[in-house]
């Protein structure tokens, strides 16, 4: 079933039907459903817009829209808003929902073709490789890693990843460590790391140091994404059998790679 | 005995200087722009924030009162060229290092390096700018410059340096009052060398003054204020100079015309250094221009530490030379000295339209760590960057990075309509050629091939066929059979299913294949394979008895002529509406040794993942049904017990599951035996179930769409483990072109021929490939190997076998057995020899180059097919 997608070219409005089914002579066949599909979209930018605006953190009295945040917030708001049931949304590829849902944000752009640019918040600045590539698997990546990250309650995942989008996109990145499970598990091992440890492991990578790359590299070695050891997956484990599996993996990479606040805690 | 001595060659340095300055891509004014200034910059004076350069061309008469130009370049601020005269006996006591501060015996010495200085400044460019623009009149080439310095302690040196063609300095030196009278004397004369119009005023401040003489006329119109000399100033060092490091001025001595180096006017009157942002700043300017403002960018190792992009439709094209990029895109700024620029029409082209290019201006500037780095990555003439190597890595990131960032202010200009338009794409004739050249090799859903079809092409398509030949061999360890010796308990197993979709009845050939390849039929059983009422799947078992091998005449039934030793076959064939729809073949090494097994990855693993609920489509959507086959061969002649894991998501479909699999005989083909198969109705989270099939388990992803891995691995008693994995597309197309190719074509910047991705599913070759450029692009296809689709044909073979083959390495046969199929026309011995070139490819691990040979002839065999297939 279809989407409907919005754009706006030197001010005029236009939209189009996509769709991910098989189509007999156009897409516009089913521009009924797409637009029930927008009317929703609507409510479900609403939503995400208020959510943010309550979280986010604010600097002398202007709001500072965090990268983290807005992924989180969005994939929250597909979530809770079930849109990904909607009739129009069976058995649709959920890219075409990002499709539909980032130039509706970004344009700010209602269903009845009023405007509301508050919606543009959501968006990640950095991310535009979707106006160039709008067809494209990897330009909407940023909205695929806030869904997978909103199966976390926000300051577990902030808690995670040092409240950095990047350090989430170096875990998304390998598939073979997208378990909520794990997750949970590398947070429980954290919870029992020294702040040294977790500063460190908060940062994102740069100049050279892994810092919480070190996290997925090490993770992945333990699961790897294909070849030998790769069959059973962290969600194949029993909670307590994971636990143990991600601390003895991350204690191994932690002594490895600060030695030094290993060798000051003993 | 010798008693001869090495002497000192009389280098020609008038030549090496014309060497070193032909090395700057961009000429010799940049040169002269660019390393006085740079010198200046590397000596300033401890204390002092601002170096002073001052280009001055003056007017003087020679010794024979002809008109010539002089040209002096004065840096103050600087500590001028201190430190002790160090003699050439001196020097090579010291084994040619200098000592930092030594700056006065650096400039006297040619290609030396100060200690803690890198090997950039070793070269003598700096010497090489300044001579290369003296002129002395006759032949050879000569050159001449003069040079005085004034020092913080009052000293006072002047020195002199001839290029005539040796090179010569003034030795000793001039010092204090023989020097003040030499600069303000008419002229400077030594001897019989030649007189250097002087006439200067003695330095007053501390600092350094080279003296070019015998500036030709054409690069005198050059140096005056206003000229090309003060265009590369400014392209250099604009940065330098709007961030109060440097001052540079040009003089015209003659009438006093003075121009004062200025950063030019898009950056002149903004300085971006207000609101810094990782995210991007963007700015509105005057006339409809706009720019955008990064600030503290990672990238790779690096770092960015301002990153300013900027267009305006008022700005024309401002370049001096075309071959290079001036100011028509990003300028990379290294220590605020320009270094090269990433060009808006050469490199950048991709994501700015034509008529933006010419306005279309930026610069990048760095922290000091990456300063470094792009230090040690760029060449002797400081004019670009040596992408290649580990030192390189920091500049490909670089530009990757930049282009990412143009891209992006692309989009944000809204030029992405004009962006689709100059970006090249693949044509649909490429496209299609690809698709049918892939189709031609692969069953998509391990059904038969189309190109083999033959008579019965379109019958039998829904129909899974599955053909199995057993043997004895005389001797069960080994395919070899001597004359004499019998082939016995032959047996052939046929099954197919579904059981309603067979139409009538096929037939079951057995035949021999001797060592050149032909084909003998022995044995025929017609209309013997047929529905079973009541039956989904058909299961035949044929018991053919023993097989005797003879070098005579076969007189008797069951009875085998083949006089020629060598590698033959035993097949088995199953013919369907008279297509040969399966068939199963053994080895038999009449009167020869077989080859020994392969060491590596004697045992395999191979997925077959096929939507069994329609024909045509790898997609799965739900409710419909996944079959899955999970086979493993097993290439050494003892048989042995492994244990296999497989999961599909969550479900664990086999955990630590035992499978005896039996060894083949050494010389035989190994057979593929099936330790796995399960059918799945995969179903989606968010609709309602289906009605289950049968006993067909359902099992629900955890998304509406994905693509999900099977995985599968297989360890032996000594925990050796092989693995293999297999994608499935659940409510998505494998690609974006909604086809049910293994893998896409795509134009990409590269420079190899052809490359496939990590992942096995991208193929791409660059549109500027010479080959592939020289050849026509076909408007109106006449024949499937014609012009640049001959090309994308070449790269669509080498790519499917790469395909094929590359999982191999880890053991994983699923590939190979898509390409790899006995099930072949067998009229046309071509499909023969492709069959057999893919088994050498996949016994072959010893010579890189007889492989890339058998390689290359299996590219030629399927190009051939293809060729005779389409025409």
């Amino acid at each position: 079933m279809p989407v409907l997608i919005w754009n706006e070219r030197d001010g005029i409005l236009g939209n189009s039907i996509r769709t991910g089914m098989r189509i007999h002579l156009s897409a516009e066949e089913f521009r009924p459903e797409a637009e029930e599909l927008d009317r929703a979209l609507d409510d479900l930018l609403d939503e995400a817009w208020h959510a943010l605006n309550i979280i986010t953190r604010r600097e002398k009295g202007k709001a500072r829209f965090d990268a983290f945040e807005q992924r989180w917030v969005l994939g929250r708001a597909v979530y809770v808003s079930e849109i990904l049931r909607h009739e129009a949304m069976l058995g649709e590829e959920r890219r075409f929902l990002w499709q539909a849902l980032t130039p509706k944000a970004w344009y700010g752009i209602r269903h009845d073709a009023t405007r509301e640019p508050r919606w543009r918040a959501l968006i990640p600045k950095r991310y535009r490789s979707w106006q160039l590539k709008p067809k494209d698997r990897d330009a909407y990546e940023f909205l695929e890693v806030g869904y997978w990250l909103r199966e976390q309650q926000l300051q577990d995942a902030g808690e995670l990843f040092g409240w950095t989008s990047s350090n989430a996109q170096d875990l998304y990145k390998r598939a073979g460590l997208r378990s909520f499970q794990l997750r949970q598990a590398v947070l429980h091992w954290l919870r029992r790391q020294s702040p040294e440890v977790r500063e460190e492991l908060a940062k994102p990578k740069a100049k050279g140091k892994r810092n919480f790359a070190e996290i997925p590299y090490a993770l992945s070695k333990r699961f790897p994404a294909s070849g030998p050891g790769s069959a059973f997956r962290p969600e194949h484990y029993s909670a307590d059998e994971l636990r143990a599996i991600v601390c003895e993996t991350l204690d191994a990479a932690r002594d490895l790679h600060f030695p030094q606040i290993a060798d000051a805690a003993t | 005995m010798n008693d001869g001595q090495f002497a000192n060659t009389s280098s020609n340095m008038a030549q090496t200087v014309l060497n070193i300055v032909e090395g700057y891509k961009m000429g010799a004014f940049r040169a002269l722009a660019q390393e006085p200034v740079q010198n200046a910059m590397d000596a300033v004076r401890k204390g002092r924030k601002i170096v002073t350069v001052e280009y001055r061309l003056l007017r003087r008469r020679d010794a024979i009162g002809n008109p010539c130009f002089l040209l002096t370049v004065t840096d103050s601020g600087t500590t001028g060229l201190r430190g002790p005269l160090v003699s050439s006996e001196q020097l090579k006591r010291r084994h040619f290092k200098l000592k930092p501060e030594e700056n006065w015996a650096a400039f006297e010495a040619q290609g030396y390096t100060k200690e803690n200085e890198d090997a950039l400044g070793s070269r003598g460019q700096g010497k090489a700018a300044f001579l290369y623009h003296s002129h002395i009149s006759g032949e050879p080439r000569r050159m001449a410059m003069c040079y005085d310095t004034l020092l913080e302690d009052g000293e006072y040196r002047f020195g002199m340096r001839l290029a005539r063609p040796v090179d010569q300095v003034l030795t000793p030196p001039l010092l204090s009052e023989e020097a003040i009278a030499a600069v303000q004397g008419d002229c400077y004369q030594l001897s019989d060398h030649p007189a250097i119009p002087l006439g200067l005023q003695p330095l007053d401040d501390v600092g350094t003054r080279v003296i070019v003489p015998f500036i030709n006329d054409d690069d005198a119109q050059k140096m005056k204020p206003g000229g090309e000399l003060s265009r590369w100033l400014q392209r250099c060092w604009w940065r330098a100079i709007q961030t109060g490091k440097v001052c540079i001025r040009v003089v015209y001595d003659e009438t006093g015309e003075t121009e004062k180096i200025a950063a030019p006017t898009w950056w002149r009157y903004w300085k971006p250094e207000n609101r810094l942002s990782s995210d991007g700043v963007w700015h509105s300017l005057t006339k409809g221009s706009r720019a955008c403002v990064w600030s503290n960018l990672d990238f790779g190792t690096g770092q960015i530490r301002r990153l300013v992009l900027l267009h305006s439709d008022s700005l024309g094209e401002d370049e001096i030379i075309k071959d290079y990029p001036e100011y028509a895109g990003i300028q990379i700024l290294r220590g605020s000295q320009w270094i090269e620029t990433r060009g808006a029409r050469q490199d950048l082209g991709d994501y700015i339209p034509l008529d933006k290019r010419s306005g279309f201006r930026g610069y990048v500037e760095f922290d000091k760590h990456t300063d470094g780095m792009l230090r040690a990555a760029e060449n002797s003439q400081h004019d670009g960057f040596d992408a290649r190597g580990k030192k390189g890595e920091i500049v490909r990131e670089l530009r990757a990075k930049l282009d990412a960032f143009t891209r992006e202010f692309s989009a944000e200009m809204g030029w992405e309509s004009a962006i689709t338009i100059t970006t090249q794409q693949l044509s649909k004739h490429e496209k299609s050629t690809h698709a049918h050249f892939v189709e031609t090799f692969l069953n998509p859903n391990g059904r038969k091939p189309e190109a083999s079809a033959g008579a019965g092409k379109n019958e039998g398509n829904g129909l899974i066929w599955d053909c199995r030949l057993d043997l004895d061999y005389p001797n069960p360890e080994s395919a070899r059979v001597d004359w004499g010796q019998s082939l016995s308990n032959v047996y052939v197993e046929v099954s197919v299913e579904p059981s309603e979709e067979l139409v009538g009845s096929a037939d079951l050939i057995l035949e021999w294949l001797d060592a050149a390849g032909t084909a003998h039929e022995i044995c025929k059983q017609e209309n013997a394979i047929a529905k079973q009422w009541g039956k989904d799947r058909i299961q035949k078992q044929f018991e053919l008895g023993d097989w005797q091998v003879l070098s005579g005449r076969a007189n008797q039934a069951q009875q085998i002529h083949n006089p020629v030793p060598g590698a033959c076959r035993l097949r088995a064939l199953v013919v369907y509406r008279g297509g040969r729809v399966k068939s199963a073949a053994r080895s038999v090494w009449v009167q020869a040794e077989p080859p020994p097994p392969p060491e590596k990855n004697p045992v395999t693993l191979s997925i077959s993942a096929v939507n069994i609920s329609t024909n045509d489509k790898k997609r799965i959507d739900h409710g419909e049904v996944l079959q899955l086959q999970i086979n493993a061969r097993n290439r050494t002649p003892e048989s042995g017990v492994f244990r296999l894991t497989a999961t599909l998501e969550s479900e664990i479909l086999a955990g630590d599951l035992p499978v005896e699999l039996p060894g083949t005989p050494v010389g035989d083909s190994p057979i593929r035996r099936p330790i796995l198969s399960e059918k799945l109705q995969l179903l989606d989270p968010h609709q309602s179930n289906p009605l289950a099939i049968g006993e067909t388990k359902q099992l629900t992803l955890p998304e509406s769409s994905g693509k999900h891995i099977i995985r599968t691995e297989l360890a032996n008693e000594n925990g050796d483990v092989i693995a293999a994995s297999c994608p499935v597309y659940f409510q998505r197309d494998p690609s974006n072109a909604r086809n049910n190719l293994p893998f896409e074509i795509e134009q990409q910047d590269q420079r190899a021929m052809w490359l496939m991705n990590a992942d096995l599913d991208r193929l791409t070759y660059p549109a500027n490939y010479p080959l592939y450029t020289e050849m026509k692009d076909v408007q109106r296809q006449r024949r499937a190997l014609q012009g640049q689709l001959a090309f994308i044909a070449e790269i669509s073979a080498n790519g499917l076998l790469e395909w094929a083959m590359r999982p191999k390495e880890h053991g994983n046969d699923s590939h190979y057995d898509q390409l790899y199929d006995e099930n072949r026309s067998t009229d046309d011995s071509l499909w023969d020899a492709l069959n057999r070139g893919l088994e050498k490819l996949d016994k072959m691990s010893e010579s890189p180059t007889g492989y890339a040979r058998v390689w290359r002839e299996t590219v030629a065999i399927m190009l051939t097919i293809f060729e005779k297939g389409s025409d």
